[in-house]
């Protein structure tokens, strides 16, 4: 038997409300303790507790202060760090001032019995604590896999290789620097991108940086094991042209025969089958299209390029490479893809001529016609001649539920940006921009400011409805009403240029190298919610850069629309938390690799149902050869909602067990002579609302007997509720984070806590029924943490209804042992 | 109500005259109408002077030669202390009489004293 010692605090608080002498009389009665001592305060008055752990005169401490929230990590902290065998689990915190001398302030027998309640409460648990240790070491690759070579990708790679660990990147494109080398300009700073791409390199030292490698024509097939030791299929496709060798003369250019429409330019112009994609590629090689290369398609047709070649760079008979690799992390940053490159959206954006009339571009086609390096040399030049009159139609597609339901949040500024440059460069051109709203934000507003002054930059608030050809003249005639005016109104336009949705790339090409565990799809694994969007992260505010798989991260375009500083600014934060991953030392519950508290099963009672499985939100789990659940302690992130799924209570967590919440449960004498209800609260939400609100100066009824703090509502077991029911408890109450799964407002960050405990509670219906106990008695409510107001009510009110069902029939047969 | 083609109505000798004497400032109006909340005479004429602000932005001189707003104005420059983007349009209002008067001459000398005052500017 573990010899427990109490520590009551004797903060003015508690003392006030609590005959605090009395009640160590109380305590030194309870079974196991052998201890009780004050302390000044409970936040860092721990002298008499190290004497008495240095005498041996306790194993285990229960502090009896304030919430566990305030103290709970620092004491574990104090006494793991001062005696390095003892377990943090051993410590524990009965908050004795927030739930008995703030709750019933104005009942000093009633708080003095919650008191010593609570303490026979966290007495219970502690004694049924294991021993684990601080942290555990893991073995991490210090490697990480960065999907998409472009300025996010790029932008990861020189951070992580600073920190010392090892990059692959894995381009789909033969050339880095994805579609930033397309564009022409920067904004807000008019400079060209080509700059920040060489800059980037430059500090990557791409050229001999031994911890980067890139592969460009690359593609990953398959990402599978855990976080810290990933296995990644990567295929590397042939480029016919050793970038070893080349030296991008291009003498194979000019005698190549085909020409095909050149995808750099949006097919504004044509290249040939063997061409260096650009001016500043890298790597500075030439590369073969094999779908159009007529010796590759039919050997021994053309072969011009061999006979040029004086370096003997040229291959044609390069096969594919496949690889495997060892990563610690996998960072995606796969971009996104213009809007009309979708088969979707070019046939939705047909009502604004796209595709039936030639003038009609997209902001895409626009920005190489600006480059420097394209089509005409940075002159917008249509058929000949600069256009009079230029129309830019924002949101084509955009903020439509019926074609892209979000805004891009960048187009304003580009379309802006275009503006003003073809302003400056054709200073007779007329600029007609229709717009729903500007939506330049922060700084860029002195950008639309900037914008507006230029005389030949006229800004219309509406939105165009359809674009259509003069018959006579061959001008385009846009429609829409300006609604400032209230009139319809049309413009004739040389040249119609369309501000194009970003769509992510993955709803275009899926990530067929992601493998769930349990057998679940890359959607409902990676994308957040609504999933429809094919957007990539888990929690859209509080870890953003994370997906819902440990050690898989996003960044740039894949988490949502973003200019290039966002890019940039997503990709650094990316880095780190890869980086925290492969480096972290569990001193935050982050670093889920460290984390001692790791998921434990009980083969003899599990009986292989699956729900563990299923209900995971973190894909932790997978089968062992006979068919038994095998967590991965690497993907868990400690939420215990298996725990609170298992039909057999087969699983547990060193800190959150069947044993913990039982033996706090089964240890306070249920009353005979009145109500008793049990509480279980998230300790993100709900718990730290009902700590504000006691603060404040509220109250709840006597007949909540305990409050038990859950990492997620996720993680209560019906088992506990049923045996605590058949115990003689006449009502339980859940207080969860806000749920809806579909609709992005849920708060629950594991994700959906409170709608697996709806349907459990649910399920819950016939077994209360069997038991004769009214399904009422259980209830799940929502609480968020600005709630602190109405959670006191949501008890009082529990406390009421409970009362008008009458008390439990259970009461007073001593049962509620099924557990055991 | 007609439909206004923008194209035919953009009166750009007008337009670029307007802009070399009066400067393009003007132009950074957003159309955020806190000028016609505080207008003592906006609730006679409607709209005044934000939608002047919009007919000369976009060169609908004609248009706005139907509209009596640039005689009505008082200047008591309300409008130009309140404007968030500093784009006076009391002083608009005030250099459209003028502008507005070569609208109004049915002899048409007056666009020949425009091009002429033009051409001294280059």
């Amino acid at each position: 038997m573990s010899k427990v010692g109490v520590y009551i605090c004797t903060c003015k608080a508690v003392t006030e409300v609590i005959d605090v002498n009395k009640l160590a009389e109380e305590v030194k009665k309870i079974e196991g303790v052998t201890s009780v001592k004050f302390i000044k305060n409970c936040m860092s008055d721990y002298g008499p507790i190290v004497e008495d752990i240095k005498a041996g005169n306790v194993e285990r401490i229960v502090i009896a202060g304030c919430s566990p929230r305030y103290i709970l990590d620092r004491a574990r902290e104090y006494f793991t760090q001062l005696f390095p065998d003892f377990s943090p689990l051993w410590v524990e915190v009965a908050p004795i001032r927030e739930h008995a001398a703030w709750a019933h302030r104005n009942d000093k027998a009633v708080a003095f019995e919650k008191a010593l309640n609570l303490i026979r409460a966290y007495v219970g648990r502690v004694k049924a604590a294991l021993k684990i240790p601080k942290e555990i070491e893991v073995e991490r690759v210090k490697r990480v896999l960065i999907i998409g070579g472009g300025i996010a990708g790029l932008t990861a790679a020189y951070d992580l290789a600073d920190m010392g660990i090892e990059v692959i990147l894995v381009e789909k494109r033969p050339y880095v620097g994805g579609k930033v080398v397309q564009w022409a300009r920067y904004f807000p700073k008019m400079c060209p991108p080509y700059c920040g791409i060489e800059f980037i390199l430059g500090r990557l030292r791409v050229r001999s940086n031994p911890l980067i490698k890139i592969y460009t024509n690359a593609e990953v097939l398959e990402v599978s094991g855990s976080p810290g030791k990933f296995k990644a299929k990567i295929r590397v496709n042939p480029r016919y042209v050793d970038p070893e060798k080349c030296t991008a003369c291009g003498k194979c250019t000019e005698v190549c025969p085909v020409e095909v429409p050149n995808e750099f330019d949006w097919g504004l112009s044509r290249r040939k089958a063997i061409y260096l994609p650009h001016e500043l590629a890298w790597p500075y090689a030439h590369v073969i299209d094999s779908n159009t290369c007529l010796e590759i398609q039919k050997p021994g047709s053309c072969g011009k390029c061999l006979q040029v070649c004086t370096q003997e760079a040229i291959n044609l008979k390069e096969q594919p490479k496949e690889f495997e690799v060892e990563v610690g992390a996998v960072i995606i940053a796969t971009g996104f893809e213009m809007y009309t490159d979708t088969p979707e959206g070019r046939q939705q954006l047909e009502y604004l001529g796209f595709g039936k009339y030639p003038n009609v571009i997209t902001n895409a086609m626009m920005e190489r016609l600006l480059a420097p390096n394209g089509p005409t040399g940075g002159k917008v030049i249509v058929n000949g001649k600069v256009p009079k009159r230029i129309v830019f139609i924002q949101c084509a597609g955009q903020r439509d539920v019926t074609k892209v339901p979000y805004c891009s949040g960048i187009c304003c500024a580009i379309t802006l940006k275009q503006a003003m440059t073809i302003a400056e460069r054709h200073p007779d051109t007329q600029i007609y921009i229709f717009y729903i709203d500007v939506r330049t934000f922060g700084l860029y507003e002195l950008f639309y400011q900037q914008a507006s002054k230029y005389p030949n930059i006229f800004l219309i608030r509406g939105r165009a409805w359809k674009v259509e050809q003069d018959p006579a003249t061959g001008e385009l005639i846009v429609h829409a009403e300006d609604t400032i005016l209230g009139q319809k109104v049309t413009v004739r336009a040389d040249l119609v240029v369309l501000a194009v949705a970003m769509v992510p790339s993955l709803k275009i090409s899926p990530p067929a190298w992601y493998k769930s565990g349990a057998g679940r799809s890359w959607e409902v694994e990676l994308l957040q919610i609504p999933r429809h969007q094919y957007f990539v992260e888990s929690d859209y505010i509080c870890f953003p850069m994370e997906t819902k798989r440990t050690g898989i991260y996003a960044c740039g375009c894949a988490m949502w629309p973003m200019d290039v500083q966002s890019t940039v600014t997503s990709a650094h934060a990316a880095a780190m938390r890869a980086a925290s991953l492969l480096l972290g030392k569990a001193r935050t519950e982050y670093s889920y690799l460290t984390d001692p508290n790791q998921i434990t099963i009980d083969v003899v009672k599990c009986t292989q149902c699956k729900r563990c499985t299923e209900e995971c939100p973190f894909d932790a789990y997978s089968y062992d050869e006979r068919g038994y659940p095998k967590p991965d302690p690497l993907k868990c992130r400690r939420c215990g909602i298996c725990v609170g799924a298992c039909p057999a209570v087969a699983l547990s967590l060193p800190y959150h067990n069947t044993d913990l919440v039982m033996n706090m449960i089964k240890n306070i004498p249920v009353p005979t002579d009145k109500f008793a209800i049990l509480v279980f609260a998230c300790v993100n939400d709900a718990y730290a609302a009902l700590d504000i609100a006691l603060r404040k100066g509220g109250t709840y009824p006597p007949e909540i007997m305990l409050v038990i703090p859950v990492p997620c509502i996720g993680s209560v077991n019906m088992r506990w509720v049923a045996d605590a029911l058949s115990l003689g408890f006449d009502g339980i109450l859940l207080l969860g984070c806000r749920s809806g799964e579909s609709t992005a407002t849920e708060q629950c960050h594991f994700i959906r806590g409170p709608d697996l405990e709806r349907v459990r509670i649910e399920n819950l219906r016939e077994t209360l029924q069997r038991m004769a106990i009214e399904i009422e008695r259980v209830r799940l409510v929502e609480v968020t943490l600005e709630d602190y107001d109405k959670v006191l009510d949501i008890l009082r009110n529990f406390v009421e209804e409970v009362k008008k069902i009458g008390p439990n029939p259970f009461k007073g047969f001593g049962g509620g042992y099924a557990y055991f | 109500m007609a439909v206004i083609d923008l194209t035919r109505g953009f009166d750009e000798e007008l337009y670029k005259y307007f802009i070399t004497k009066f400067g393009i400032d003007w132009k950074a109006c957003m159309q955020c109408a806190t000028c016609v909340s505080v207008c003592p005479l906006s609730d006679y004429c409607p709209g005044m002077p934000r939608i002047d602000m919009l007919l000369a932005g976009l060169g609908l001189f004609d248009e706005l030669a139907k509209r009596l707003d640039p005689w009505i104005c008082d200047q008591c420059m309300r409008c130009s202390q309140h404007c968030p983007r500093q784009a006076d349009p009391a002083k608009v209002l005030a250099a459209l009489r003028e502008v507005l008067t070569y609208k109004y001459d049915l002899t048409r000398l007056s666009k020949i004293a425009i091009k002429l005052k033009l051409r001294r500017k280059k």
